[in-house]
């Protein structure tokens, strides 16, 4: 095992057979974890928010769906994103990611990442998946125009009128298919 | 300074398997300096060895974490200690509402430090009680291992929201100094893993725990060579052994007594 040298030493890689263990433990007991939170998720009837695993028989991969608040610019339409848990959730956050065109101050109009502090360093354990969805629901309508991924729409937000153009000559409606 | 404790704590594993004596841990320090007189001084009054923690922010925590549990091992009646201890753990159900977290929220990482605490009186499948061995197999384990660390996160944000009259005037961000809101202190500097925790922290978990707490600090700072020791005393029972911790700029370890 680790044998404790001094700092002259060169540092190395933790021993690989406790890793193997530990990797699969980590699998199994975060695979725990989401199935309560789908569980969590279904029982709960959050207006506008929903997510569930893309596949069966794998937990670490889900697709959801958020519908803009009511009296919101973003009210009645409605966005995919992808949400991939790493293999040590709820201790690193999921990475999140806008799977439709999501015309936004804070969505990278490139490939949808998001800027939320929460998904970022400010991600702690106590927050759910559910907690999430709310946060970008909200996040949709009440963006951070300080620190924004798409600055067309952040140069826009406060000329509603030539927000709300802009914003549904990107917007693409989804299809019916799940979920 | 810090770098260089960074840099060969980051790689390790999250606890260290074995000892190190403090001879070899001053190899770690410019010759004379005041850290190796610091390191020198602990020596000469009994002190042995460390048991290393990963550099990764969460070393105080784990650091108590294990030292809290390693205890039970010298119990005399485990048992007892046992339960004492899982009922501390039931008397924060209320105070954790009041602060705001769902059992939902908290249980996991809750019956992860319940499961570990009670595996000290009750046997495992293979008839086996913890030891010191596989206690450290438990921190090793990612996934257990910060199971404990959130929880005990948990319990410091509770405890600074239950004293938060007291509490507000020390609460600052670490890097600007700025004031924060008891909220805002809870949310980015205690409920987030890898933030390091600062004096209002220790002071919260400690007092939450009833534990009593015993830092050298080996900081290099002194120009007398001798190790301050910030003692916090919260034991109802005088004869309470306290946990020690070592630390360095930037990093915690746990501190033993006796034969390296």
């Amino acid at each position: 095992m680790d044998q404790l040298t001094t700092s002259l030493a060169p540092s190395r890689p933790s021993p690989k057979s406790p890793v193997a263990g530990t990797s699969q433990q980590a699998a199994g007991s975060t695979s725990n974890r989401l199935g309560n939170e789908l569980m969590t998720l279904m029982m709960s009837s959050s207006p506008g928010i929903s997510a569930f695993p893309k596949h069966d028989g794998n937990l670490f991969e889900w697709v959801g769906t958020i519908e803009g608040p009511a009296e919101t610019v973003y009210a009645g339409l409605s966005y995919r994103i992808s949400i991939a848990f790493p293999p040590n959730y709820p201790y690193v956050a999921p990475t999140i990611k806008f799977e439709s065109l999501c015309y936004h101050p804070n969505v990278d109009p490139a490939n949808g990442a998001i800027c939320l502090d929460i998904l970022q360093d400010k991600w702690s354990a106590v927050y759910s998946v559910q907690t999430i969805l709310l946060s970008l629901q909200s996040l949709l309508g009440e963006p951070n125009i300080a620190s924004p991924l798409n600055a067309d729409a952040a140069g826009l937000w406060n000329t509603p009128e030539e927000y709300k153009e802009q914003l549904m000559q990107h917007y693409r409606p989804l299809k019916d298919d799940s979920p | 300074m810090l770098n260089s404790i960074n840099d060969t704590t980051s790689q390790r594993a999250l606890m260290a398997s074995e000892l190190t004596p403090l001879s070899v841990l001053r190899e770690d320090f410019d010759r004379e300096s005041v850290f190796q007189k610091q390191l020198d001084f602990l020596q000469k009054n009994g002190f042995s060895s460390v048991r290393r923690v990963r550099g990764d922010g969460d070393c105080f925590y784990r650091s108590f974490a294990f030292s809290f549990l390693e205890q039970l091992i010298d119990e005399p009646d485990r048992e007892f200690a046992v339960m004492r201890r899982l009922s501390l753990l039931d008397g924060f159900e209320p105070s954790l509402k009041s602060a705001g977290f769902d059992k939902d929220t908290y249980q996991d990482f809750k019956e992860e430090f319940e499961e570990c605490i009670k595996a000290f009186a009750q046997p495992d499948h293979t008839g086996r009680v913890m030891n010191l061995q596989s206690l450290v197999q438990v921190f090793q384990d990612e996934m257990k291992s910060h199971a404990i660390v959130f929880y005990l996160r948990l319990i410091t944000s509770m405890k600074i929201y239950e004293d938060q009259e007291n509490m507000a005037p020390f609460l600052m961000n670490p890097e600007t100094f700025d004031p924060m809101s008891p909220t805002s202190f809870r949310r980015r500097q205690i409920e987030v893993m890898g933030v390091e925790a600062d004096e209002p922290q220790i002071i919260a978990l400690t007092n939450a725990m009833k534990v009593n707490v015993e830092v050298a600090y080996v900081d290099g700072h002194t120009t007398s060579d001798i190790v301050k020791f910030v003692r916090i005393h919260n034991a109802q029972d005088e004869n309470s052994r306290s946990i020690m911790l070592l630390y360095r700029p930037g990093h915690y370890d746990v501190l033993n007594r006796g034969k390296p």
